[in-house]
């Protein structure tokens, strides 16, 4: 368990490193301290964990707000061929995903980081593609997230990834996004807790107004009842119903801490200098991933069955 | 006489005792039978009498006290399959679930083996003594009073929302023996006899049309010595720590029975032959499958609580997030079926009328779910106090 907490120490130091540095910099800074490779095998010089200590470090690189595809490059190295993904995994090659879009429609979209990158997976019907980016048409969309802006790619050529392949990393892909948002979600309502307990208003410090602890508790049950969720589908990888739950309830209870905890800054939480709103943009982002709708539709659907 | 699935362990002991379920129920006690006829109070105790000693009650009780000695991971499975069939309330629940708790962490081992094995063998009905009229979310406020009596005690004053008070003999009755300037000091803990001449019971009608809890006057009624729980300052500060585990713990089976209510309202949706093409509207579906969601975050909280307190860990406030969970789950799981309900075919089929028999009693019993046990603004409290550890902003 020790030795999580200081894969979790490292991610958050790794993480605040980051800050200001280009992409490949980035990638430099990442791969020395073992994290893109927290999943790759160990064949290509990676760690070979669970997908659990990928979730935990995410959450931690969240919450600093790092402008790096880590998820992706995660991920990526992982289902890569060994000698591509050891150069991933060593900082080496840069990679990304593009979460919409299909390759037989001759775009995808959505792939944060994907200028500069070298190699892109995207979605090609039920399988996935891999393709070199040098040379491609790569054309920035608009969109909320402020530190990993978004790509639409023009698709040529590559190499298929299996279908059971591809559906492995979309569905780990929900899960560690979910871990993200949770990561995003505990600090705002840190952050708000700190600032409400410093702030007087009416002669007295804000933290002993009932209505605002109450609005903080909501939070924090929101918060829990999220993260036993997640942990379980963590915990019980491939059980589809665990992580249908999981989606639906980080998909709601992220951004409700986090508008909650803009609320609880005052008109400070409206401010473009306090980061809670990059934090909001980046977990509106990863709802669109996690699809609440979706989820809940399976879930009838096992209702029904 | 062992119990049926006494020799069998993990999956095999939930089969044996969901099989021991099947077999026992009568059909027409079933919470979701078309002809329901709702077991007397005296047909209830037999049922029970005969599920505790078939291994499904007192399940992690020493086999001393007429338990079964089971780990809380297996009390879980059984919880699980008694959860999964509408079975009736238990009418002694507060001896299971809250006195017997209690009694085990305090009580001498004359009390524990004079006590125990009554509540299982439902020869001894439990009710509980808090809430007074000036004392109801705040404990501190409590004015009934214990005075020694030689080395008996004599008790007055009034208990108010005692469930059950009507058909037990026994009360776990909360007094003061010392001024109500000591707050939370001065509080002791007692197993008083019900069928005596100074105690005096009244029902009070509920919002639901039962008359369940009930007000207890007490007037110079009698404590013996050996009916005082874990001595007289001990026993209540005690007790508080057995309550914080129990608030996440207790009717173990209430996620797996949300679950059965919530596929028995689905299921009478479908046959209905309006009701079947509105339930499938995402409107509605959205709102079933959120409901499943409740289920499943309730589920994932009781494991890990299980998993803790097996491994040793502490579970902290958890049971009040619990409890703010479920209560309000439940509410809105009754409010959509109401609202799913009242669109049937008219006139409704028998599986309609008893689908909306047993949710409108769901819906206004469920009023209470988010009041008793600590009101949900209680249970915000103490996560802003307790987990949140918010400082107080003097």
């Amino acid at each position: 368990m020790s030795d999580m907490q200081d894969i979790i120490e490292s991610a958050r130091r790794a993480a605040e490193a980051c800050a200001g540095l280009e992409p490949r910099a980035m990638a430099k800074v990442l791969a020395d301290a073992g994290l893109i490779g927290v999943l790759a095998s160990e064949a290509a010089g990676g760690l070979g964990l669970p997908i659990s200590a990928a979730a935990a470090v995410l959450a931690a690189t969240e919450a600093q707000l790092l402008g790096f595809p880590l998820l992706e490059s995660m991920l990526a190295a992982r289902v890569l061929p060994e000698a591509l993904a050891a150069e991933v995994v060593g900082g080496d090659k840069l990679v990304t995903i593009a979460w919409g879009g299909d390759a037989s429609h001759g775009s995808v979209t959505r792939a944060h980081g994907a200028a500069g990158a070298d190699l892109l997976l995207c979605a090609d019907g039920a399988a996935g593609r891999c393709l070199a980016l040098a040379g491609a048409e790569v054309t920035e969309e608009p969109d909320l997230d402020l530190e990993r802006p978004s790509f639409r790619v023009k698709v040529a050529g590559g190499e298929p990834i299996a279908p059971a392949a591809w559906a492995a990393l979309l569905a780990d892909a929900q899960l560690l996004r979910a871990a993200e948002c949770l990561g995003a979600a505990e600090t705002s309502m840190e952050a708000a807790i700190a600032h409400i307990s410093g702030r007087k208003q009416f002669g007295r410090v804000l933290v002993g107004m009932q209505a605002l602890r109450f609005d903080l508790a909501r939070h924090k049950l929101a918060l829990e009842s999220a993260r036993v969720t997640l942990n379980k589908a963590l915990v019980q990888q491939g059980d589809s119903h665990a992580a249908l739950v999981a989606r639906s309830t980080v998909g709601e209870a992220a951004p409700f801490i986090i508008e909650g905890a803009i609320q609880l800054h005052g008109g400070m939480g409206f401010t473009w200098d306090v980061p809670l709103h990059r934090r909001l943009r980046r977990v509106r982002n990863a709802c669109a991933q996690l699809d609440v709708f979706g989820a809940r539709q399976a879930l009838m659907a096992e209702l029904l069955a | 006489m062992p119990a049926v699935n006494a020799n069998l362990e993990g999956e095999d002991y939930a089969r044996a005792s969901r099989e021991w379920l099947l077999a026992n129920l009568p059909d027409q006690w079933r919470l979701d039978a078309v002809d329901r006829v709702p077991p007397t109070l005296e047909e209830s105790k037999a049922f029970e009498a005969k599920l505790a000693a078939a291994g499904l009650a007192g399940m992690t009780w020493p086999v001393a006290y007429g338990g079964h000695g089971r780990s809380m991971r297996e009390h879980m499975l059984a919880n699980r399959e008694i959860g999964r069939l509408p079975v009736p309330e238990s009418v002694n629940s507060i001896g299971k679930e809250l006195a017997g708790p209690i009694i085990m962490a305090v009580a001498s081992e004359e009390q524990k083996q004079r006590w125990l094995p009554n509540i299982l063998n439902m020869s001894e009905i439990w009710c509980q003594g808090f809430s007074e009229p000036e004392a109801g979310s705040d404990l501190a406020g409590l004015r009934t009073r214990a005075v020694r009596d030689g080395k008996d005690w004599r008790i007055t004053g009034q208990k108010i929302w005692t469930s059950g008070g009507w058909r037990a003999q026994r009360c776990l009755l909360l007094a003061r023996t010392g001024s109500l300037e000591d707050r939370h000091k001065g509080l002791a803990m007692f197993a008083i006899k019900l069928d005596q001449p100074g105690v005096t019971v009244r029902t009070i009608k509920q919002i639901t049309g039962v008359p369940e809890f009930c007000e207890v006057f007490y007037d110079n009624a009698l404590v013996e010595e050996q009916d005082v729980l874990g001595g007289e300052k001990d026993g209540w500060p005690a007790a508080v720590k057995v309550l914080e585990v129990e608030r996440a713990t207790n009717r173990m089976y209430r996620a797996w029975r949300i679950e059965n209510e919530l596929r028995h309202l689905v299921r009478a949706c479908m046959g209905d032959a309006r009701l079947r093409d509105i339930v499938q509207e995402s409107h509605f579906a959205q709102r079933l499958a959120a409901i499943q969601v409740d289920v499943d975050v309730l589920k994932a909280y009781v494991e890990s609580v299980v998993e803790d307190l097996a491994n040793g860990e502490s579970i902290g406030g958890r049971g009040s997030l619990m409890k703010l969970h479920w209560s309000e789950a439940h509410q809105r799981l009754a409010a959509l079926a109401l609202e799913l309900l009242d669109k049937a075919a008219q006139p409704p089929s028998p599986e309609i009328a008893a689908a909306l028999r047993r949710f409108r009693a769901i819906y206004l019993y469920s009023r209470a779910a988010t009041i008793y046990a600590g009101t949900s603004q209680i249970q915000m409290g103490i996560i802003a106090d307790r987990i949140l550890r918010l400082p107080r902003g003097a």
